[in-house]
């Protein structure tokens, strides 16, 4: 539908400085996120798919101020996030919550379930024990730990590795945030268990579609296909394609995106004996010292000499954009 | 058409004695692999098929023993549950070679990787170091790894994980092993370049006609390069089948819920199911069916009562009682 922008990331870049600079600034950087921008509305929702390294995590966390940016704006529905002092950075924290890759050590092993999800009402909100009581249980409810007074009194070491995630859910939810980052939310799950998390993570999205932004991040383009309607495709930092995921999947167009779709394992023999395959060749070049140009030039079939010269900059082609110049006159 | 055999096992047990109990992890396996012939194990963490794999190769941990059953080699049928550690030696790495999850863990972070690949073969084969050196360097250009004099020279850790674990592969198949056991090869890599490391391994499979036993949980993997698949759950193998027929229609419950489990880029979101509950505790397995309380058709005969793997067809068994 989209009525208006509820997240606008401009511009955001996060570099790493490495080596050790005995005066002054080390002068090597690691540029982890290399101009990243893009806007999500009301109700939408943002894939991120990258491989290892990436930038995919650094972007989020960066969004969510749990890293400092190097530079860039982001705003959430209106409010400049990098101006806010840590006090009111603190008071929006409800509004914008994450959930990570692996449950266990996300959650305090020496708390129950209750205090564990109660925490977040007794530093955000003002509401009575007997309240948030009932609010943990109505939570527990709605992320499928029935009954919930069998939970409230675990440890976390007490549930397995999906009613874990399902806590973490449930806490993120809590208080209604208007941005819900998802970060490799499955990877750490048993197999037959990571069906159902998807399907909780889309029932809460439809849920709460009036007044959210999802963004979900993950190395796996089909997990983004079933959560999202649009993706980002990363490489080393950069953007190299955006657009509907269903789309991409069909025909990319970012030959690095051909790479990583083609790539991806299928489980059906017909399908993946019969389908074509893109040559893979060359080696992830290193953040540290990456090559000139488009950082995919040296696995690229198709590189051109511009290729190695200059960083294609982002352009519409068709329903999406793209960087390369494969696409441009 | 026995001929053809390479490696019987047959009623295998592999216990665990852990200070909660037993835990039954291989559980009473039967399943035979032919020449040429690429078979997957497929199942989550702790269905055991890990622990079936090292216990081929005779790598189990301290609290680990094979309480029962045998595994055949052919052609001569000697089996290695009673072959002496000395003899079980010269089996490993000459006639079974395998490839190991992590290659961080299971290379010396202190040695050259040429070096590595050269020592298994002047262990089995008695040559000269000079010799092995030049092997090792020839297996790392047949892995198609660029500049491949100067990375044997190098250390792990100067390596990528791709280049690592194609290390790894060389070391497995630098004695031409007849049976290759490869356990979640590609599981610590990119998707890239997971791809191409399979693309190499299906390669030399066929190059050599080695047969091939892929132990994994990704069913994506397995279509790509396995003729047969058998299915573990808590111990116990629940279908084992010719791959078109497994994926086209799965039969047991359990294989049924694990291809909607897992979304692909070809199923609509709708289509992703999942199957409710969690595996279980191996030390206490449900009584009966070991899937019983997870199974959407469960009925009185599964609480009961273990189902049999039966053979339904020429090309798959099954190990469930809606089959009977």
């Amino acid at each position: 539908m989209g009525t208006h922008p509820l997240l606008k990331v401009e511009n955001v870049k996060k570099y790493f400085p490495v080596g050790r600079a005995v005066f002054g600034r080390s002068k090597q950087y690691v540029k982890a996120v290399d101009d990243v921008s893009f806007t999500i509305d009301v109700g939408g929702s943002l894939g991120i798919v990258g491989e290892s390294g990436s930038g995919k995590t650094t972007l989020a966390k960066v969004i969510l101020r749990l890293l400092e940016p190097t530079s860039g704006k982001v705003y959430l529905d209106g409010v400049d996030l990098f101006s806010l002092n840590n006090k009111e950075l603190r008071k929006l924290r409800p509004k914008m919550q994450m959930i990570f890759q692996d449950p266990m050590a996300s959650l305090n092993p020496r708390r129950k379930i209750m205090h564990i999800i109660g925490q977040v009402f007794k530093t955000h909100t003002s509401i009575g024990d007997v309240e948030i009581r009932e609010r943990v249980v109505d939570l527990l409810e709605k992320v499928g730990l029935t009954p919930p007074e069998l939970f409230l009194d675990r440890y976390p070491h007490e549930l397995s590795g999906g009613q874990r995630q399902r806590v973490c859910i449930a806490r993120a939810i809590a208080l209604n945030p208007k941005l819900l980052i998802a970060d490799e939310p499955v990877s750490a799950l048993d197999v037959s268990v990571r069906g159902q998390i998807v399907k909780l993570l889309l029932e809460i999205y439809e849920k709460h579609i009036d007044e959210i932004a999802y963004i979900v991040i993950s190395h796996d383009i089909a997990l983004i296909k079933s959560l999202c309607k649009d993706t980002l495709v990363m490489y080393l930092g950069r953007v190299v394609e955006k657009g509907e995921v269903r789309r991409i999947i069909e025909e990319p167009l970012h030959p690095y995106s051909q790479m990583l779709i083609s790539s991806i394992p299928v489980p059906d023999p017909e399908i993946a004996r019969n389908r074509k395959r893109i040559p893979i060749g060359g080696e992830i070049p290193s953040l540290i010292n990456p090559p000139k140009g488009c950082y995919f030039h040296p696995r690229c079939p198709y590189v051109m000499d511009r290729c190695r010269e200059k960083t294609p900059s982002l352009i519409n082609v068709d329903d999406r954009l793209v960087s390369c110049y494969l696409y441009s006159e | 058409m026995n001929d053809s055999r390479i490696l019987e096992i047959s009623d295998l047990k592999t216990y665990y004695y852990t200070s909660r109990g037993i835990v039954r992890a291989v559980d009473g396996i039967t399943l035979d692999l032919k020449k040429g012939e690429s078979l997957a194990i497929v199942g989550e963490s702790g269905s055991g098929k890990s622990t079936l794999a090292f216990s081929i190769m005779r790598l189990l941990p301290d609290n680990a023993r094979i309480v029962d059953g045998s595994i055949w080699l052919y052609p001569e049928k000697i089996d290695l549950v009673r072959l002496s550690n000395d003899e079980m030696r010269k089996v490993r790495g000459r006639r079974i070679g395998m490839v190991f999850q992590d290659p961080m863990t299971f290379l010396n972070p202190v040695m050259k990787v040429g070096d590595q690949i050269a020592e298994a073969i002047m262990y089995h084969h008695g040559c000269t170091q000079k010799v092995a050196r030049k092997r090792a360097v020839e297996l790392l250009e047949r892995l198609r790894i660029p500049d491949a004099s100067n990375v044997a020279l190098r250390y792990p850790h100067q390596l990528s994980g791709g280049m690592k674990q194609r290390v790894i592969i060389a070391i497995a198949i630098s004695c031409n092993p007849e049976i290759l056991i490869a356990d979640e090869p590609t599981t610590a890599l990119d998707v890239t370049v997971q791809a191409e490391v399979l693309e190499l391994l299906r390669g030399f499979i066929h190059e050599l006609g080695m047969s091939l036993i892929l132990v994994t949980h990704d069913l994506g993997i397995v279509a790509e390069i396995c003729d047969k698949v058998a299915i573990m759950y808590a111990g116990k193998i629940v279908e084992i089948a010719e791959t078109y027929s497994l994926y086209k229609s799965p039969k047991h419950p359990y294989t049924i819920g694990l291809l909607k489990a897992v979304p692909t880029v070809h199923k609509s979101s709708s289509e992703v199911g999942g199957i409710k509950g969690n595996p279980p505790d191996l030390v206490n397995p449900p009584a009966g069916c070991r899937f019983n309380p997870r199974c959407p058709y469960v009925f009185e005969k599964c609480l009961g009562e273990e189902p049999p793997l039966i053979r339904v067809n020429n090309d798959r068994a099954v190990a469930c009682w809606l089959m009977m």
